[in-house]
């Protein structure tokens, strides 16, 4: 038959296939939309200088994250002694440990976002999961998933964090990714199930249901790609949060042992001195900067992604 | 509140179907309780009834056979859509219940006890429990299968997870600590029961795996034995989609804005496990585009929905459709959201496929002139209730209902050179919930009279608003005493004989043009108030007129007492 | 990109005009730029509006806000969806009463009652909220909102379009008297040529944001002179008429950011000629009272081509 063969010929053999090229449009339309949106390019701008930073940081740093500088006995007083201001040598000056806070800004790149970005993939993937789940299925299994949800959420996270990490004890960089993974979920299920519950209700899905699709069809392929948006955005808007909460935890003295995190590194400050008049007050700054404008990256980021992902505007 | 009630047609193969009303008389919901898509509460949905199956089936439901009721069970359970077998377990079955748990949970966790205490080896543990959720499952699979009970596979899978969560709960409170010795038991320490446990969880976990397979197996085994021997069509309803569809009047939201044209239509194939090679789909694809008027297919195959316009989202609908090759299509309203000018394309599409494919449509429109052109027969359908029913030609030309006539009148032409004479009805359609006594349509219908269901509020509102106007001197509270009468009472002085007779003149010279005053059949003193009675109605059935026409109209077809109307 | 282009008609005093034409052809457009209501990347390049003697275009903001409403005022596509849920009707309607007229509030709650009682509904209502009427019930609020100030010109665009065909008779009789009685001017926007049939007297038919047709309505239905009505006439059932398939205009609307070169409809025009693709006709007479913009009549001028002074990005 003429159809079919025309069909065979533009390449398509398989549905699999076919899946492919669909997705491979769909992502060639989405980086079209997103190099035109100003917010999306300045977010991405700063991302990728930061992930710059972190992924060449060994390149970069000029000494590694916690490498005394100097030995004490011939440290020169004022430039790589402990407690320098900053110099030509080392332009954020030394920490009360002897090591380079420049360096150490540059290798605290790479636990924020490593941390950030693991611990937010962690909660997404909990969350979505849960949302998704009590959403579609209602009834008794959506009220036992929220109500759980709810205690986890009206735990106070900070306190919660807390506890879970100094119960742990020595804490490495699994143990910080699951603990902030395991207690940022409940928001995004709270988001994603409604999400769910909007799209469940769309006239596809009862079409879906009326040509003899299973429900976990219908999940997997109706509900899950139309929540997908938002799960993706969401996905990025907890990633700038989890960034804090590892600065949050680290400043609070519960960090990782073997390297720096930013939030390592205004811990120090302030008690190296920093606030105190005539202290270094660049070591807190400059940490503090890096991680209010990645933050800021990635909500910028986020935001723009939302708009763009989200089908606000319906051609008619 | 029942949206659609005691609505009954039929639709012959390969016809065409209307079902007409306006917006919140039920056709949609009538559409969709037809595939099943909404529950009907009551009544039955016939698929494929040969006729003198019908016919007997409608005997029995007017005669009163003593067996009657097992007989149209026997026709319901061959035919109907919406038979499904509702009983409740008795004590056989809950007995069976529980000994197999009871048999799962010694199996489970004796026979470890006793290996622990001679057989070495976490394997033997393993083998044990393992065997020990095999055994569980497929025991309560079959029994949640076995009439009579529900036919699911649910129940059985549930159960198994239960019995395995109970027959572990022994070992883990052991675990715990807490002192857990059974009577008897050749060795109590509960460190034992703990390694016991431990070295056989990971049989545990894997009985959880299999208890709910072959729980879900057994059940499907002896679901298929009694399909065979009792021909249930209610279980096949998945199967039976195939053939029955429905056509969305949104042709922007009915398609998934995530999905390509090619697996919107490829979709159905795919779940119903149709096709399974490539090939083949891509070739069924390729020909319901086609067929659907997209051509060439390879243009719109990998086009998004957003990327076509109204007119061709509507035909991938269709070829979504006819990738399942359906014989009855529901389509709701299938062009009102259309242009103009492409609406004919889409209805010619869908009057050709019917030709070309033998398929049988039930049209929901609320638009009267797309059913005289596309339908043969047509139903007309008020607040739930069809109140007309005939060819296309009985029912638009010679319209008898008076719904329908005000409905047709009232139908704009784009000649102008048509003039009418208009009946707009006045007011609205009332809410679902306050649907009127008697004939649905009285209180709009401009030829009610005294059997079509007046109310006691009714009548009351109506002489209330005389007696606002001034027209009942002396009356002062008119009060709806139950659903058949009405009390006046009077104002002090006067008396009650006056204002009755007063009253009788009042209702018998406005009965033409305050319908409502026609409800009253008698005005009497009583004490010092007057008693209105009301006539008795009835709800006018669906009588039919002529072969396949009917209507549901006392004037229609008057019903056989006379009625007193009140004279002054 | 011109939304709309070389259209033009007159109204007279009580007159009631037909907008004809599918989605996207300009009709919305144009009644928005009557009152200077364009979204703000919308501009009136170019032309006149002649009301009463001034030119609406080259009117100051102050005036024109004046004649809104009191003048000419207009029921918007949809509105009755769009009334404010959390206020009641009564303040609704009252609040361009006393926003133009400057009474107190017990005159504009008398007003109020009047308009109410005007359209049908029980002036006890007016404390009702939106969400308490229903569909038709809406739009006689919105028809009152419409007259609340007198206005001399009344714009409905779709006013019957999502309302049932029972409901949209009872509204067109309102309008209708609403009209005989308050002696307004209409202009009747829809894509339904059967309501047009019935309301109108006069009727323009717009396509591509141009204005193909424009008449008496007896004659243009009974006789289109344009392939367009033509095509659109034939395409509308008719339940006193024949029982057959109405005919269809293959094709599809033109993209107005890409229109076709020449005439707008000659892609989908069976008697298209070459002459068409070419040049773009203009609207002239081609009998007496009857304008169309079509070149198989003879005497149909061209349109000399207009810059584009608002450049497309």
């Amino acid at each position: 038959m003429g159809a079919t063969d025309a069909v065979v010929r533009s390449g398509v053999v398989s549905p699999f296939q076919a899946s492919l090229r669909v997705a491979l449009r769909r992502m060639q339309e989405v980086w079209a939309r997103i190099r035109h949106s100003r917010t999306a390019m300045v977010g991405l701008a700063i991302l990728v200088f930061f992930i710059g930073m972190a992924v060449f940081a060994p390149w970069v740093a000029p000494y590694g994250p916690i490498d005394r500088v100097a030995d004490t006995s011939n440290c020169v007083p004022g430039v790589s002694c402990p407690l320098s201001p900053p110099s030509a040598q080392h332009p954020l000056g030394i920490s009360e440990e002897g090591a380079d806070i420049y360096s150490q800004v540059i290798w605290g790149s790479q636990i924020s976002l490593i941390v950030g970005i693991f611990s937010a993939m962690v909660a997404s993937v909990l969350g979505t999961a849960v949302g998704l789940v009590s959403g579609y299925m209602g009834g008794w299994v959506d009220e036992v998933m929220m109500r759980f949800n709810d205690v986890v959420l009206s735990v106070p996270w900070l306190v919660l964090m807390i506890v879970v990490a100094a119960r742990i004890g020595t804490i490495d960089l699994l143990g910080l990714i699951l603990v902030i993974g395991l207690t940022g979920w409940s928001i995004t299920a709270r988001v994603i199930r409604a999400q769910v519950l909007s799209v469940k209700e769309r006239l596809f899905v009862e079409r879906a249901r009326m040509i003899g699709s299973s429900r976990s069809h219908i999940l997997m392929r109706h509900i899950f790609p139309n929540a997908f948006p938002l799960i993706f955005a969401n996905t990025i808007l907890t990633v700038a949060v989890s960034i804090l909460s590892e600065a949050v935890l680290a400043f609070l003295g519960l960090s990782i042992y073997n390297t720096v995190s930013w939030g390592k590194v205004i811990n120090q400050a302030i008690g190296g001195g920093a606030l105190v008049i005539g202290g270094n007050v660049w070591w807190l700054i400059v940490p503090g900067l890096c991680l209010v404008f990645l933050v800021f990256g990635f909500y910028l980021f986020g935001f723009a992604l939302d708009e763009i992902l989200n089908p606000r505007l319906r051609r008619r | 509140m029942r949206a659609v009630d005691g609505v009954s047609f039929d639709v012959k193969r390969g016809e065409v179907f209307c079902l007409v009303g306006e917006s919140g008389c039920g056709k949609t919901t009538t559409g969709k309780a037809l595939l099943r898509l909404v529950d009907a509460t009551e009544g039955d949905v016939f698929f494929e009834l040969p006729t003198e199956e019908y016919r007997r089936y409608e005997e029995l439901r007017a005669g009163r056979a003593p067996d009657a009721a097992a007989r149209i069970d026997a026709i319901r359970r061959k035919y109907s859509f919406s038979w499904t077998e509702q009983l409740a377990w008795d004590t056989r079955q809950i007995l069976f219940w529980l000994g197999a748990v009871a048999a799962a949970f010694v199996l489970g966790v004796g026979l470890p006890a006793l290996a622990a205490a001679g057989i070495p080896g976490a394997l033997v543990n393993t083998g044990f429990i393992l065997g020990a959720s095999l055994l569980c499952g497929l025991l309560l699979g079959v029994i949640g299968s076995l009439p009579p009970t529900r036919p699911s596979a649910r129940t059985p899978t549930v159960l198994a997870l239960l019995s395995i969560l109970a027959f572990n709960l022994f070992p883990i409170v052991a675990a715990l600590g807490w002192p857990a010795t059974l009577p008897g038991a050749p060795f109590d320490a509960p460190g034992i029961w703990a390694t016991v446990w431990g070295a056989s969880s990971f049989a545990m976990l894997l009985g959880v795996i299999v208890a709910p397979i072959a729980a879900g197996a057994a059940s499907k085994i002896v679901l298929a034995r009694r399909r065979e021997t009792e021909g249930l069509l209610g279980v096949k309803m998945r199967t039976l989609r195939r053939r029955l569809h429905l056509i969305f009047q949104d042709p922007y939201e009915s398609l998934n804005p995530k999905q390509s044209v090619f697996e919107i239509v490829s979709e159905p194939l795919v779940v119903n496990k149709i096709a399974h090679d490539p090939e083949e789909i891509a070739a069924l694809v390729a020909r319901s585009l086609e067929d659907a008027g997209l051509r060439p297919a390879s243009e719109f195959v990998f086009r998004f929905p957003h990327e076509l316009s109204g007119g061709q989202r509507q035909r991938v609908s269709i070829a979504a459709a006819l990738a399942l090759e359906p014989d009855f299509i529901v389509a709701d309203e299938p062009v009102s959201m259309l242009d103009v000018s492409i609406r004919t394309e889409i209805l010619q599409l869908m009057m050709d496929l019917r030709e070309k494919r033998g398929l049988t449509y039930l049209f929901i429109t609320h638009d009267l002139g797309l059913a005289w052109i596309l339908a043969d027969r047509i139903a007309v359908m008020y607040l739930g209730k069809i109140v007309e029913q005939g060819t296309a030609e009985q029912v638009i030309s010679h319209p008898k209902h008076p719904y329908t006539q005000a409905l047709i009148s009232v139908v704009p032409s784009p000649d102008p050179r048509h003039l009418v004479k208009r009946t707009i009805l006045k007011g609205e359609r009332p809410d679902a919930v306050n649907i009127p006594s008697g004939c649905r349509f009285h209180p709009r219908c401009p030829v009610a009279f005294e059997r079509c269901g007046w109310s006691a509020d009714e009548v009351a509102e109506e002489l209330t608003s005389l007696s606002s106007g001034g027209r009942l001197p002396g009356i002062i509270g008119i009060e709806a005493q139950d659903s058949r009468a009405v009390t006046l009472r009077m104002a002090p002085g006067v008396s009650a004989g006056v204002a009755a007779a007063t009253l009788r003149q009042i209702v018998s010279e406005n009965r033409d043009s305050r319908l409502a005053l026609k409800g009253v059949a008698e005005i009497r003193e009583s004490g010092d108030a007057i008693q209105v009675t009301l006539q008795s109605w009835a709800e006018p059935p669906l009588i039919e007129l002529g072969p396949g026409n009917a209507v549901a109209c006392h004037l229609v077809t008057p019903p056989a007492e006379a009625v007193p109307a009140v004279t002054a | 990109m011109h939304a709309v282009d070389g259209v033009s008609f007159d109204l007279d005093e009580g007159e009631a005009l037909g907008l004809a034409g599918e989605s996207g052809c300009g009709k919305t457009t144009t009644a928005l730029s009557l009152m200077r209501l364009l979204p703000y990347n919308g501009k009136i390049v170019s032309g006149s509006i002649l009301f009463r003697g001034r030119d609406l275009v080259k009117v100051s903001d102050l005036r024109i806000r004046k004649i809104r409403w009191k003048e000419i005022s207009i029921i918007f596509q949809g509105a009755m969806n769009s009334l404010n849920p959390v206020r009641n009707i009564g303040q609704q309607i009252a609040e361009p009463i006393i926003l133009h007229e400057k009474v107190d509030e017990d005159e504009a709650t008398n007003r109020v009652g009047e308009l109410l009682e005007l359209v049908g509904i029980n002036r006890d209502r007016r404390r009702d909220f939106p969400h308490e009427f229903s569909g038709g019930m809406r739009q006689r609020v919105m028809i009152a909102m419409a007259l609340a100030c007198n206005p001399k010109i009344v714009i409905a665009d779709e006013p019957v379009t999502a309302l049932d065909v029972m409901i949209q008779a009872q509204i067109l009789e309102l309008l209708e008297r609403l009209r005989k009685e308050l002696h307004l001017s209409m202009i009747l926007i829809s894509h339904d040529l059967s309501v047009m049939a019935e309301t109108c007297e006069k009727v323009a038919i717009m396509y591509g944001g141009k204005m193909m047709e424009v008449g008496k309505t007896v004659d243009v239905f009974t006789d289109p002179k344009h392939p367009y009505t033509q095509g659109l006439v034939a395409a509308f059932p008719d339940i006193r008429g024949q029982r057959t398939m109405p005919a269809s205009i293959p094709g599809d609307v033109p993209s107005l950011i890409n229109p076709p070169s020449g005439c707008v409809f000659h892609p989908r025009c069976k008697f298209a000629f070459d002459r068409c693709t070419a040049a773009e006709p203009a609207l002239a007479e081609v009998t007496p009272g009857r304008r169309a913009a079509c070149f198989l009549y003879p005497g149909v001028p061209e349109v000399t081509p207009r810059p584009m002074t608002v450049e497309a990005r």
